[in-house]
């Protein structure tokens, strides 16, 4: 069948194509020819090695001798030296449909399946192609196929190395399944109290009734074990003081998440007399596009931003992308781990709070004077037993590979 | 291909980002009316570009599985599953006078989406224990350091180790996060945020 052969990536395209419909190259003013003939006269050409040497030196996985980064070398079967030198020197590579985006690096020749080539076969002259039709076919194969895990050892040698990783898992899975399985017989201690939590609640205690307020919600259901124990005293106050709240969610689960958080928040209040008759209005939205589109937000009015972060990029993103626009004080209220590159912020002043944590969750509930829930007492103590033994677990696994490389002399790896 | 042939720049593309930069610039700037409203109609476009790449996103799923089901390739009864329930999840929303809030779909979040997220990144806990396992050691190069640093986090952030640390022990904790932790992560902020500029500015000029 007539095709034109793309000199880039060596794909066949119909007749008449433009652009090449795998690599995007431009094809016009390329030669028909018979790709089908051509692909299979892939006979390697002893006659033009010329590139050969230029290709190694920046190539150097392709010299016979090379070993890998991680010190493994190839296999015998892997690479085949003679097959290689036969190659014919790539094609030019062609002009491209969008310049320095794709295409940057030139194709590497595959010599390992040489034995595929036919060096008897007619060539057709129009154009040496140094991949056979099976060739190509088998690439497309394994690179479309999902990997498969292998099922021999890679390093024979040293079987007894992954036969620590179990044991690590092992410690900490028995570490955090302790306090559910016996419950939490060392006592919980008071968290420490971070700067930021009394300013933050200061910011949210002057808040005027009906106050617009900004939230950036960039958490999901994979942080919320977290996270809810932190948005939930932070929205009572919120509510208490009858502020008029903006919820924004750039993930596609957040406003899901942030409706439950709400409602768990409003179930709690019911039992207050003062909160019966408030209609409490709230929006929550979601919007896709990442942190390019929060610039929008700047544009609305409001007395007070919050950020409910489970990383300290969502932070940084609102800080770099809003606040500078509208100059409306930011409250973070974060995972622990979010907390230290936040603190700076704290510091020069570009948040008026940090919460962050089960540690500013309890001081903040405290500041709040309320008399927690009993569902977030349990949950809370729940947390906080888990972080404990969780804390327990991971020092007696670092104490023992310590221990190991003291005693053993050697490093096991896992 | 010692002397690879330079790369064309895509003009078309280059005016576009400068325009745009300009105007992102010009928009931070106090008294550019104007410039604002060109700037906030583009941050809407993002917005709707966004929306409109979550479809494209879909239906290349869609025609992803379509086509291994179609040729049978392995595991095309999971391809199936997953068009059924795309559909089925679908559907429910769009059908739904509700909309996003139908019960179908807050089953499914509830049920699934939820419990499903929690679990996944649970297992991070794994990988960080078999990481402080491999990597926490007094005999590798900085490791003693690394360990310290280690231990004074953590003691300051584990509520009942924290007990039992003298007083004051919370500063040294503070210090490490606010001076020699914030350094390096600032200047490692800054270092790649000048290295993305400079490849970004090489893309545009052709010089990659």
């Amino acid at each position: 069948m007539p095709a034109l052969l793309c000199s880039h990536c060596g794909t066949p395209n119909r007749t008449g194509s433009n652009f090449c419909n795998r690599c995007g190259a431009d094809l016009r003013g390329e030669p028909q020819q018979q790709a089908e003939d051509a692909l299979g006269d892939a006979a390697p050409d002893a006659t033009s090695p010329d590139a050969t040497p230029s290709l190694r030196a920046e190539q150097p996985w392709l010299a016979p001798g090379f070993t890998g980064a991680d010190d493994v070398p190839f296999e015998e079967d892997e690479e085949d030296p003679a097959a290689l030198d036969a190659l014919p020197p790539l094609p030019a590579p062609a002009m491209r449909l969008v310049s320095g985006v794709q295409g940057l690096l030139d194709p590497i020749r595959v010599a390992a399946m040489s034995q595929d080539n036919d060096a008897s076969a007619p060539t057709t002259g129009v154009q040496e192609f140094p991949f056979g039709i099976d060739q190509m076919r088998r690439v497309r194969t394994l690179m479309m196929e999902e990997p498969m895990l292998a099922s021999g050892s890679v390093q024979p040698s040293q079987p007894h190395r992954s036969l620590w990783l179990p044991w690590v898992f092992l410690i900490i899975g028995v570490g955090v399944a302790l306090p559910l399985l016996i419950g939490w017989p060392l006592p919980a201690g008071k968290p420490m109290l971070w700067r930021g939590v009394a300013s933050g609640f200061d910011a949210v205690e002057r808040l005027s009734p009906n106050a617009r307020v900004q939230i950036l919600w960039a958490y999901d259901p994979a942080t919320a074990g977290e996270m809810d124990l932190l948005s939930a005293p932070v929205l009572r106050h919120l509510l208490d003081r009858g502020a008029t709240l903006r919820i924004i969610s750039l993930l596609p689960n957040g406003p899901a998440t942030a409706r439950r958080s709400l409602a768990h928040v409003e179930m709690q209040r019911l039992p207050d007399l003062s909160a019966i008759g408030v209609h409490h209005n709230f929006e929550v939205s979601f919007w896709p596009g990442g942190a390019t589109v929060l610039p929008l937000l700047a544009a609305e009015s409001a007395d007070l931003a919050l950020v409910f972060a489970a990383q300290s990029e969502d932070v940084q993103h609102w800080l770099e992308q809003v606040a500078p626009i509208n100059r409306v004080p930011v409250l973070a209220v974060t995972s622990a781990g979010a907390d230290p590159p936040l603190r700076a912020y704290l510091d020069s002043g570009q948040l008026v709070g940090l919460v962050s944590g089960y540690d500013g969750a309890y001081h903040y509930t405290e500041l709040l004077g309320e008399t927690p829930a009993p569902d977030d007492v349990r949950a809370m103590r729940a947390q906080v037993a888990g972080q404990d033994y969780g804390a327990l677990a991971i020092l007696a696994i670092v104490v023992l590979g310590n221990l190991i490389a003291l005693l053993t002399g050697r490093r096991p790896d896992g | 291909m010692s002397s690879s042939p330079p790369v064309r720049s895509n003009w078309l593309f280059a005016i576009l980002l400068m325009a745009a930069l300009v105007f992102v610039v010009l928009g931070r700037v106090p008294g550019w009316v104007g410039v604002s409203a060109i700037v906030r109609a583009g941050y809407e476009w993002a917005l709707l570009l966004g929306g409109v790449a979550l479809l494209l996103g879909v239906v290349n799923v869609l025609w992803l599985h379509i086509r291994r089901i179609a040729l049978g390739q392995r595991d095309w009864v999971l391809s199936l599953a997953l068009i059924a329930v795309l559909i089925a999840v679908a559907g429910a929303g769009l059908l739904s006078p509700t909309g996003a809030a139908s019960p179908l779909l807050e089953w499914v979040f509830d049920a699934v989406i939820a419990p499903g997220q929690a679990a996944l990144f649970a297992l991070l806990i794994f990988f960080m224990a078999a990481a402080a396992f491999q990597y926490l050691r007094i005999g590798r190069r900085g490791g003693a350091w690394m360990l310290a640093g280690f231990l004074v986090i953590l003691a300051a952030q584990t509520p009942f180790i924290f007990a039992w640390l003298p007083p004051g022990s919370a500063g040294v904790a503070d210090w490490l996060l606010n001076a020699p932790v914030m350094a390096a992560l600032r200047g490692v902020l800054l270092g790649s945020s000048l290295a993305l500029l400079i490849v970004g500015l090489r893309l545009l000029l052709g010089r990659p």
